[in-house]
């Protein structure tokens, strides 16, 4: 159904059902199948919504787990699982979340060791920062 | 058996993961790789070493034990490893595994 310019009416004019049909009927359908369309994109689930440009349409799944360190030298990792799998996996950006000042917290590094289309491992480094329990927040992006 | 769901939507039926008493049995099916391919994951029933820590799908169409991490999927560039993905892991004092909803 193509899109018709919507018409500037004028006074005493006689209105034909040919009139309305082209400019409301057809008009509508035009803008209701655009709405269909982009609430209906395929593999994504329910709560997952595309964000992204003209070129690849990107998806985001946010993942968070607590990882305990009994002392600043002990390597601890955690795997996370996305909600939907990708189809193919752009990155993932991690944080280290931890709700005291400290300035030894400089020294708790997160960085991701390996990551696939249905998940990541988030490892904190053995860096001689804090102990203490930490929350590791993953940002994955892809397609 | 602590179990991931991960959602996807794949026409063949998904290998399945599952660790009881010491014990895995994987049931052969799909697993998802990357760019949208599809591996096959074989039939899989064994006794769990005390040091197995990590269950992977290798890219030889296996799936491979081991007691070190070792990295899978990509390297980051988008090229692949030879671990296709991470199937299973132990934690402190249970196993976790991944478990692929078709939908």
């Amino acid at each position: 159904m193509a899109w018709t310019t919507p018409r500037t009416w004028v006074t005493g004019e006689v209105v034909t059902a040919a009139m309305m049909n082209e400019q409301v009927r057809d008009n509508e359908d035009y803008l209701k199948a655009h709405v269909d369309a982009a609430t209906a994109v395929h593999g994504l689930g329910t709560g997952v919504y595309p964000t992204g440009c003209k070129q690849e349409q990107l998806r985001f799944e946010y993942k968070e787990a607590d990882v305990t360190l009994s002392s600043g030298t002990e390597v601890q990792g955690v795997t996370l699982t996305w909600n939907n799998a990708f189809t193919t996996i752009r990155g993932v950006q991690v944080a280290t979340y931890y709700t005291t000042a400290d300035y030894n917290m400089g020294r708790n590094y997160a960085y991701v060791s390996a990551r696939s289309v249905t998940g990541a491992t988030v490892q904190m480094a053995a860096s001689g920062g804090k102990s203490g329990t930490f929350t590791v927040q993953a940002l994955a992006y892809g397609v | 058996m602590i179990v991931h769901r991960v959602a996807l939507h794949m026409e063949e039926t998904p290998a399945r993961i599952e660790i009881s008493d010491g014990r895995l049995d994987v049931t052969a099916g799909a697993w998802p790789d990357l760019g949208g391919a599809v591996a096959r994951l074989p039939h899989v029933s064994l006794e769990l070493e005390t040091s197995d820590r990590y269950l992977y799908a290798d890219r030889q169409g296996g799936v491979v034990l081991s007691d070190g991490f070792i990295g899978y999927g990509e390297d980051g560039a988008g090229r692949p490893l030879p671990m296709l993905d991470l199937l299973a892991w132990r934690g402190d004092d249970e196993w976790h595994v991944k478990e692929l909803c078709n939908g």
